[in-house]
């Protein structure tokens, strides 16, 4: 293996592939930033231009874009209070309390390192524990799934702790959202109220822009007087280096993030969208000050954008050893790997090991490199979005919500659908229903949904088919571990007087 | 606390819409949204207890400001999407762009100030049509104009 | 002032140069888009990105796959009947998803008879497959095993589909009890396969090509074995008449002028006899299918008979 890994780097380490990586991340960095372009869809747009490379130097560059891409998305959820991506949802939480307080720059730093630093984990992950991992994608069936969804929900008593009521409400409306549609087993059309466009259901992008975006764009304009949508900071030296120790320093946060991140990667159907907000749940659970999550601290930030990052290496530890895609953009990757003749399993480690082995360091290096060309776009951005006055910047949230939300099928009927979305959930902030909560409903409702049915359907060779949800150890686990989940904040608050409202207030006076 | 019971009172009754509408599925089909259905109604149902039991906290009124800005804004956002297939994505949203940033100016616009915002979104808007129509070569929605 | 000047040209310039490209010549002088209506990364994609290069070597213009998920299809071809009858937009169509959810939903959106197949290029069918570490080895041991454990579970991929069908049909032919388990793709049934979770899947021969040392197959639903497993045998062979599966092809909007079609139907012929795509197809189990227009139309007719009387067996005919 070790020979594999030094030759890689006589592949990697050429001024074209260099250039190709760069190029990619810069890509990548674009399409994680507007909201709508997700991985899967910049990875799967980029495929055809990879027709004409080699095989080893396409998966370079798409490995690359699917990085960058991920932690691209960090930028417009502290920037904008809108998640690039589904997973940098969390990074909204305290990523733009910070933003508004002029402490943007140091939030995209933040960002910047953890997600190297969790990329890196992700990667290591891979290269040297990948067959060992792997057989835990299979561990999972569906009464895990359906115990997973569960695990997940709970996160909402400590994402929603101003009023846990209202937070578990809107996690059931997303959840409910997602039902619209074809029924994922059994293929009855449900609450489409005869319009054949809902046969697909409510696209979880389209949704996301319109409970993220939308709202805020109106909140902006309730602010017209403002001028400026954040405060503009002073410049301060010596931040980079500052910060970098800052990041460096929660040794404990970063690691736990990471592996976790790595887990849910590896998981198939699961991704970034489900890592980021277990990692900040997790990261607010053993924190000694839960009540400063949510107010713009920076364990927040490093807790999302960490462990969405590990999940690009965690996601393709099944995918290279099995064959089974773990995070959704890896389903793409699974394909170029087909079409080019490369199947993945074990034997393409022993028959195809330079590519695997270029492909796995090129990875590494792709996220060393992200450092420098993030801290430059981001600089960038964030002085654009911090001068721009409202009238401009309203208008252009606008813009890309459009393009964002068509892009996604090319239907202009979804883009209908994100505007009435945004207007509705701009109404329910307003009566304190964050979108945090309801779009985690709809990440989990098709998992749930899936491993519900399918688990009962299994479960009519026992004597009693809801015990199917009781009878594996794994399932036990996910039972105590979604107790915990939902008790800790709600002992937490009734034995500590410290936690305090940390939800964000609505902007306004 | 008003609006509160208003909310969860809107939750109960949307809640019982879509379960009339699971009666014809199979069980496969009906049994999870049932279920979720369920959970929606408890939960909206204990908040509407709530809003009789305790003190209402004091919270920032449900009204938000400048309303008409948000409503005409989010009204011309709704033009815009229709706009989109007859007046081609360039023009309709260089169109809708500009309006938006007149109607939310807080000066006067000028005759150069008008021009220089048209030119500006004119080359945002090419700019991105280019990278997705031309390169990426991604369909946006077109019309009888570009 | 002069800022504004240039900014005033190159406004102009670029207004310019959108307009110019829309001057008419032969067709085709713009890209083929190519519409499908399933998952990135999923079969239809992967046959699609197979044809995409000889496609556009073929035609001379870039051809761009894009894709319109949801519904199990059904989104992307209720756009379908709306779309632009031009040639440049061609939709991938699957069979029998296009004959059976007309049948089986209130409205699917479209009508089976208005998607206009142009070409069907490949079949694949149905497998049942099990864990290379099972104790079942031939289609007799899964008989022996069903009847002693009635209500086995059988993984495949969606429902009604070629999958849940097949099992239903194959259940009625041998008189077992089987439970379908529906999984959201063919790629998500294997894991439950290799993790235990299933005890047998109905799948495509394409996942046997795929995961030739993780999962087993044991008879083929075809007329004839399939290239890429010759060793397996057909169900005909075994003695039970059971053949079924899907087939792929194309459609264009309804309403689209004959000439375009007659060009695009030769395009996607040729496509199919190019043996750089032949090689990659029949590597990963898909068996070529050369259907024209006609034959498709043939094809489908044939095909919507047997699928009524089926549904309606089953009892899940809505109309």
């Amino acid at each position: 293996m070790l020979d594999a890994i030094v030759a890689s780097f006589g592949n990697i380490f050429t001024v074209k592939v260099i250039l190709m990586i760069i190029a990619g991340l810069f890509g990548g960095l674009m399409a994680g930033a507007l909201p709508g372009l997700t991985a899967t869809m910049a990875v799967a747009l980029l495929v055809p231009f990879t027709f004409t490379m080699n095989p080893t130097e396409g998966l370079i560059v798409l490995g690359a874009i699917y990085m960058a891409c991920i932690y691209g998305g960090s930028f417009s959820a502290i920037l904008v209070n809108t998640p690039g991506t589904p997973s940098s949802i969390g990074t909204t939480f305290d990523g733009y309390p910070m933003a508004k307080r002029g402490e943007g720059e140091r939030a995209i730093l933040i960002a910047t390192f953890s997600s190297a630093y969790g990329g890196v984990i992700g990667v290591l992950f891979l290269l040297f524990l990948a067959p060992p991992l792997a057989s835990v994608a299979l561990k999972f069936g569906p009464p895990a799934y359906f115990w997973m969804a569960v695990f997940g929900i709970t996160i909402i008593s400590s994402l929603a702790s101003k009023s846990i009521l209202k937070g578990f409400i809107g996690g059931a409306i997303g959840l409910l959202i997602s039902t619209i549609g074809i029924a994922p087993i059994g293929g009855d059309v449900r609450f489409t109220a005869g319009f054949p466009q809902f046969q697909g259901g409510i696209e979880l992008i389209v949704a996301l822009i319109g409970f993220f975006c939308i709202p805020e764009a109106l909140t902006m304009i309730s602010n017209r007087t403002q001028k400026f949508h954040l405060t503009e900071a002073k410049h301060k030296g010596g931040i980079l280096f500052k910060t970098f120790l800052e990041v460096m320093k929660r040794q404990g946060n970063l690691l736990r993030s990471s592996i976790l991140g790595t887990i849910v990667g590896i998981l198939p159907g699961a991704g970034g969208s489900v890592a980021n907000l277990v990692a900040y749940n997790e990261a607010l659970r053993v924190s000694k000050t839960p009540e400063k999550f949510g107010t713009g601290i920076p364990d927040g930030i490093i807790a999302t954008e960490s462990s969405n990052n590990a999940v690009v290496g965690g996601g393709m530890i099944p995918l290279v050893t099995l064959g089974i895609p773990g995070a959704p953009p890896d389903a793409i990757l699974y394909g170029v790997l087909l079409l080019h003749g490369l199947r993945p399993g074990p034997e393409l480690f022993t028959t195809h090991s330079e590519v695997v082995y270029t492909f796995i360091m090129s990875l590494f290096v792709a996220t060393i490199l992200m450092i420098p060309v993030g801290i430059i776009s981001g600089r960038l951005l964030h002085r654009t979005v911090v001068r721009l006055p409202i009238r401009f910047l309203a208008p252009i949230i606008f813009f890309l919500t459009i393009i964002g939300s068509y892009s996604i099928r090319n239907n202009v009927t979804d883009i209908y659908i994100m505007l009435t979305l945004g207007v509705l959930g701009y109404i329910l902030k307003r009566l304190d229903f964050h979108p945090g909560p309801i779009t985690l409903g709809l990440i989990l409702g098709p998992i749930g949904e899936t491993g519900f049915v399918q688990a009962l359907l299994m479960g009519q060779v026992l004597p009693n088919k809801w015990m199917i949800f009781f009878i594996h150890p794994l399932s036990w686990v996910l039972i105590i571990l979604s107790l915990l989940s939902l008790g800790w904040p709600l002992l937490m608050k009734k034995f500590s007087k410290r936690w305090k409202i940390k939800e964000m207030t609505i902007d306004e006076n | 606390m008003k609006t509160d019971r208003i909310a969860s009172i809107v939750f109960i009754v949307t809640g019982l819409i879509f379960w009339t509408q699971t009666g014809e599925l199979q069980y496969n089909c009906s049994i999870f949204p049932r279920l979720l259905i369920i959970f929606m109604v408890f939960l909206s149902a204990v908040m509407l207890i709530q809003t009789f039991l305790t003190a209402p906290p004091k919270t920032v009124p449900f009204l938000p400001k400048n309303l008409r800005y948000i409503t005409t804004s989010t009204a011309v956002a709704f033009i815009w999407i229709y706009l989109l297939n007859i007046l081609g994505f360039i023009v309709s949203s260089v169109l809708c762009l500009t309006a938006l940033t007149f109607f939310l100016d807080l000066q006067r616009p000028t005759f150069m100030r008008t021009l220089s915002t048209i030119a500006v979104y004119t080359l945002m808007v090419g700019a991105f049509w280019l990278i997705f129509h031309n390169f990426l070569l991604v369909p946006l929605p077109t019309g009888y104009l570009i | 002032m002069k800022k504004y000047n240039v900014i005033i040209f190159l406004m102009v310039v670029l207004v310019g140069m959108t307009f110019t490209s829309a001057a008419l010549a032969e067709f085709p002088d713009k890209p083929l888009t190519y519409v499908i209506c399933f998952d990135a990364g999923g079969e239809s994609d992967i046959t699609a990105r197979i044809q995409q290069q000889s496609l556009e070597k073929v035609l001379g213009v870039p051809v761009v796959v894009v894709y319109k998920k949801g519904g199990g299809g059904a989104v992307g071809w209720s756009d379908l009947m709306r779309a632009k009858p031009d040639g440049y937009t061609v939709y991938g169509t699957n069979l029998p998803h296009t004959i059976v959810q007309p049948m089986t939903r209130g409205n699917a959106g479209y009508e089976t008879e208005k998607i206009e197949n142009i070409y069907m290029f490949e079949f694949t069918p149905d497998i049942l497959a099990v864990s290379v570490d099972s104790e079942i080895k031939t289609v007799d041991d899964f008989i022996k095993y069903a009847k002693a454990n009635p209500g086995v579970s059988v993984g495949g991929s969606g429902q009604p589909s070629a999958n849940s069908l097949g099992c239903e049909a194959f259940g009625k032919l041998t008189g077992l009890k089987l439970t379908y388990i529906s999984f959201t793709g063919s790629g998500t049934a294997v894991p439950a396969l290799l993790g235990g979770h299933v005890k047998a899947l109905m799948t495509y021969t394409s996942m046997a090509a795929q995961y030739p040392d993780k999962i087993r197959p044991i008879a083929v639903a075809a007329d004839k074995r399939a290239q890429a497993l010759p060793n397996v045998p057909t169900f005909k062979e075994l003695g039970y008449e059971f053949v079924e599966g899907a087939y792929r092809g194309v459609a264009v909007p309804p309403g689209t002028p004959k000439e375009i079609k007659m060009k695009l139907e030769q395009a996607f012929e040729k496509v199919n006899y190019d043996p750089v795509v032949i090689k990659k197809m029949e590597d990963l189990g898909f068996i070529m299918e050369y259907y024209g227009e006609d034959a498709s139309r043939a094809l489908v007719t044939k095909l919507t008979d047997y699928y009524g009387q089926l549904l309606k067996d089953l009892g899940l005919l809505k109309k």
